[in-house]
């Protein structure tokens, strides 16, 4: 588990801005603790302080992860957010969007949004920013990037694209695997 | 025929003065006060003073001559202090005393008598029009019939010679001096105040001049007679002008030519030069509005030339009739267009109107106004409504008032929806003159709009697809030069033809009616836009809330955006925001279906500011929380349940702290948010431990968040034992899930309109006190001593004192 290097850190910062704001600093300055970024394997975990210590116990090469895994670095060296992260990324995302019922599952197997399952959306939404996706019933269920604003989406085409999908909850079973 | 008078009058007082002239040659020193003493006399009269009786006026002109400036003022000065000096002199003799003012009185009174009922016109000018020679003849024999004792001794003055004996000329009648007393009158009468509506304003009279004079002669002439004389002018007027307007209604087409002299009278200044009354301007302004209210036709006059075509003769009378009409009713709105005017003060305009001037005004702007309503279609109603809306931003309420009440009747009563439209456009343009220093209240009447069943979307749409149509069928159908001139004839000509049928095409109203809405968002928009921190924004709000139903959804995003910045904005009042927020609410719950958005941010300010409404100072702002609230409620099946149940919680909580007709409206609502969303009813439930996790956080500015699932509406409890019986029936009807019948069918706005207290009047009433029961409560407070020892002491005490005071001590 190692410290993320500056430019890492800047990259990761600015992934996560894009989803929930300026509530980033809300991510650390927990009222429970803070809570830091650790890196293992191009891997990135969000981890409380007080388990870091514990987790510095145990010989790094028998450790496979402590904490929860937000997303991964590429070999380009992109930050790519996994879906372990909803939990702590849903609560504080300024856009969201419900999608219908019928269109769950079209979202769940990886697909994209479109217009014609839209159910409802946050206003004020601009292009390329990123969204947290939830059910009518309020249940997060994944995130992607808004493709079009709100304004343009009440003119769109029914089968156009709304939100590019980036992760979805399908994915702890379809990808079981790889998520860590 | 006044015209022709004033010419004679002029031509003979010329003639007057080159005489004098010729004959005072030499006598150049004489010249300034020689013209004063003849100008005191009747024009008319003049030569045949100077040809009958020479000697007298030599010898008015001699001591005119020897008195000069100081010797006057010496002279008016010991008698103001000795009046006695006077007392047996009839006093408009004082020397010196004859003002100017006099002379303009004398001219006045004169085309009075001449000037009969009626027609009028003629009758004076005829006396006036003979030759000078004739008036010459004729006012010898009047002198010859005057009996000598016009003659009058004045005071001796001191000349080089020796003392002078003096004597003058006698002003005859007496009707004479009741005109001269009307001057004082002003004064005496803004102390009495009469209930005569027209004796407001007698300041027709009043120039400088004349209240300067006034002081010298208030001690000799008593109020009565003023007011005798100047009700005798209103009453002769009155007279003349009520004449000249019913035998004009009774035949409009050869009557017409009685305007005149009505226009005439609305003039400032009669035609010799005097100040006309007020009162009777105002008469005859009144008056001709009436007229031409009765006379003007639904229609508008279209003219054309017809000069070289031969025309039947009816036809003829009537064209020439209507072009006549419309020449007075042209000078009658100029005119009243001057006298409004005053109402406007230019930029750096400083002058003071009196107060007078300033009713005739209104006076003048409320007859605008009623043609403006009555004649919507006639002729000049553009040029009407264009002097009439710039008032609306005039400094006195009164004329406001009176433009916003006219522009009301317009919108109301139009259903061409042409004026409308000249009207709105017209405050368009104030507005962007004016921009944030217009008044609030300029744009009150702008909510009276009628704007119905108006979709600008459909308007749009049809628009596009009536484009792409055109397109289409032009590539299909390549039409030759020919054939496209040809077809915009037969448009034109279509379009001639629906204009001649007498009913209002709907199509045509219905387009007036869009542009109209387009108007008015556009004023909207821009103070939201350029003017956000003036006092305009409410008004604006208020407009977008009420028309909502029409609000374009093209503009929705701009709108938001603009809101969310102005809520974020810190100068801007906490009121205003709150409107602000209630107008998102009120278009998105007004768009249904059409926008599926979650206005998140502004619920997140709605949630945050709902307690600072308090049953103080802020109680009016609860109206726009819970109208706010109530728009929530609308579209609730596209709300979170969690948004859902925190505004549940905090509409209780809001109960709490609001007066009674609040806490009630409060409750109102809570009840329909729980039909509405049975997240919210499970709140209500008793043993709702259902929520799950997490733990009511009331300080979190985050409906979303602050996990209301978890709270419990304790405050309906507290509300159950509310010092209103209604809240308290209510409340625990609502613990019950049911509402109390009465309180069902109203709205929660109703419901804070009819339980409002604040204009003292009770609902339900009050009961009166029952007197057994408050005999009983006084016997069970009675003290409860704690401490035994203590009672028996106080006994005691009270015992050994003697309770009979008395009274001699």
């Amino acid at each position: 588990m190692k410290v993320l290097s500056e430019e890492r850190t800047r990259i990761l910062f600015e992934k996560l801005t894009k989803y929930i704001g300026v509530n980033v600093k809300l991510l650390i300055d927990r009222p429970d603790g803070t809570y830091c970024f650790r890196e293992k394997k191009d891997r990135v975990y969000y981890i409380s302080e007080r388990l870091l210590h514990l987790a510095q116990t145990v010989k790094p090469d028998n450790l496979i992860a402590a904490g929860t895994c937000f997303g991964k670095f590429t070999k380009t060296n992109k930050f790519r957010l996994h879906i372990t992260a909803l939990t702590y990324i849903a609560p504080y995302a300024p856009y969201k969007i419900w999608v219908k019922p019928s269109a769950e599952q079209q979202f769940l197997y990886g697909h994209h949004i479109i217009k014609s399952g839209l159910g409802r959306i946050t206003e004020n939404t601009p292009k390329h920013h990123g969204v947290v996706v939830y059910t009518m019933s309020d249940i997060p269920i994944g995130f992607g990037v808004a493709s079009r604003t709100t304004a343009e989406c009440r003119h769109a085409d029914p089968l156009a694209t709304i939100v590019f999908h980036q992760a979805d909850v399908g994915e702890y079973i379809r990808s079981e695997d790889t998520l860590t | 025929m006044a015209k022709k008078g004033k010419i004679k009058i002029s031509k003979v007082k010329r003639n007057n003065q080159t005489t004098n002239k010729m004959r005072k040659k030499g006598q150049l020193k004489l010249q300034r006060h020689r013209t004063h003493v003849q100008k005191q006399k009747q024009p008319t009269q003049q030569p045949t003073v100077e040809y009958s009786s020479e000697s007298e006026a030599e010898s008015e002109d001699q001591f005119g001559d020897m008195l000069d400036d100081e010797e006057q003022q010496y002279l008016m000065s010991r008698l103001s202090k000795q009046p006695t000096l006077l007392a047996n002199i009839p006093e408009n003799e004082k020397p010196g005393k004859r003002s100017r003012k006099r002379k303009r009185e004398k001219k006045e009174k004169y085309p009075k008598p001449t000037a009969g009922t009626g027609s009028d016109s003629g009758a004076e000018s005829a006396g006036l029009s003979d030759s000078d020679s004739e008036v010459e003849d004729k006012y010898e024999k009047e002198q010859a019939e005057r009996p000598a004792k016009k003659m009058r001794p004045l005071l001796p003055i001191k000349t080089k010679e020796g003392l002078m004996e003096r004597a003058e000329e006698c002003e005859d009648s007496e009707s004479e001096q009741e005109e001269e007393e009307q001057k004082p009158d002003k004064s005496k009468q803004t102390e009495k105040q009469s209930d005569d509506e027209d004796s407001e304003s007698d300041s027709g009279m009043d120039g400088t001049e004349e209240a300067e004079t006034a002081g010298d002669e208030e001690k000799v002439v008593t109020a009565v007679e003023l007011m005798a004389a100047r009700r005798d002018k209103l009453q002769h007027d009155k007279l003349r002008i009520g004449a000249l307007c019913s035998s004009l209604l009774e035949n409009p087409e050869k009557k017409l030519k009685n305007l005149f002299p009505i226009l005439y009278l609305m003039e400032d200044r009669l035609k010799d030069g005097s100040l006309n009354l007020i009162s009777v301007r105002k008469l005859a302004t009144v008056s001709a509005f009436e007229v031409f209210k009765d006379i003007l036709p639904e229609y508008m006059i279209r003219h054309q030339d017809y000069s070289n075509i031969k025309l039947k003769k009816d036809t003829l009378a009537l064209y020439k009739y209507e072009k006549e009409l419309l020449e007075f009713y042209k000078r009658y709105l100029q005119r009243l267009e001057k006298a409004a005017g005053v109402l406007r003060r230019k930029k750096g305009d400083t002058r003071k109107v009196d107060e007078h001037t300033m009713s005739l005004a209104l006076v003048s702007l409320r007859c605008m106004c009623g043609l403006l309503v009555a004649r919507p279609h006639f002729n000049y109603a553009t040029n009407i409504a264009q002097s009439v809306v710039p008032h609306l931003d005039c400094k006195d309420p009164r004329a406001r008032d009176t433009v916003t009440e006219c522009c009301t009747n317009v919108f109301a009563e139009d259903n061409k929806g042409d004026i409308t439209l000249i009207v709105v456009r017209l405050i368009n343009q104030l507005v962007k003159r004016r921009n944030e220093r217009l008044d609030p209240s300029a744009l009150d009447c702008l909510l009276t709009l009628k704007i119905r069943d108006i979709d600008m979307d459909a308007e749009a749409e049809i628009k596009h697809k009536k484009k792409q149509e055109e397109k289409h069928k032009k590539r299909i159908v390549n039409l030759s030069k020919k054939e496209k001139k040809r077809a915009k004839k037969l448009k034109e000509v279509e379009r001639e033809l629906l204009e001649t049928q007498a009913q209002e095409s709907e199509m045509a109203r219905r387009k007036q009616l869009t542009e109209v809405t387009k108007t008015v968002f556009h004023i909207y928009f821009r103070l939201l836009k350029t003017a956000p921190r003036s006092k305009l924004l409410a008004a604006a709000l208020n407009g977008l809330a009420k028309f909502t139903h029409v609000i374009n959804l093209e503009y929705y995003s701009d709108l938001v955006a603009i809101l969310a910045r102005l809520i974020s904005d810190e100068l801007i009042g906490a009121r205003e925001r709150l409107l602000c927020v209630r107008t998102v609410l009120a278009v998105l719950a007004g768009a249904g279906d059409a926008l599926n958005v979650d206005p998140a941010k502004f619920h997140a300010y709605l949630y945050v500011c709902m307690l600072n409404s308090h049953a103080g100072r802020t109680q009016p702002d609860s109206k726009i929380i819970l109208e706010s609230v109530s728009q929530i409620c609308a579209r609730a099946r596209r709300v979170s349940a969690a948004v859902l149940q925190a505004f549940a919680k905090r509409v209780a909580t809001l109960a709490t702290q609001l007066q009674h007709h609040g806490a009630l409206a409060c409750i109102a609502l809570l009840h329909h948010l729980a039909q509405q969303s049975k997240a919210v009813s499970t709140l209500l439930e008793a043993d709702s431990e259902a929520g799950g996790s997490g733990r009511f956080d009331p300080t979190l500015p985050s409906p979303e968040h602050c996990n209301a699932h978890a709270a419990g509406l304790h405050e309906l409890c507290a509300l159950a034992r509310h010092y209103h019986p209604t809240v308290r029936a209510a409340a625990s009807h609502v613990l019950r899930g049911t509402l109390p019948p009465e309180l069902n069918k109203m709205t929660p706005s109703q419901i804070f309109k009819a339980y409002d207290g604040s204009e003292m009047a009770f609902k339900p009433a009050i009961p009166p006190p029952k007197k057994g029961d408050n005999q009983t409560k006084k016997i069970s407070n009675t003290h409860a001593w704690a401490q035994q020892s203590f009672k028996v002491l106080c006994e005691t005490v009270e015992n050994n004192v003697p309770m009979v005071i008395s009274s001699k001590t």
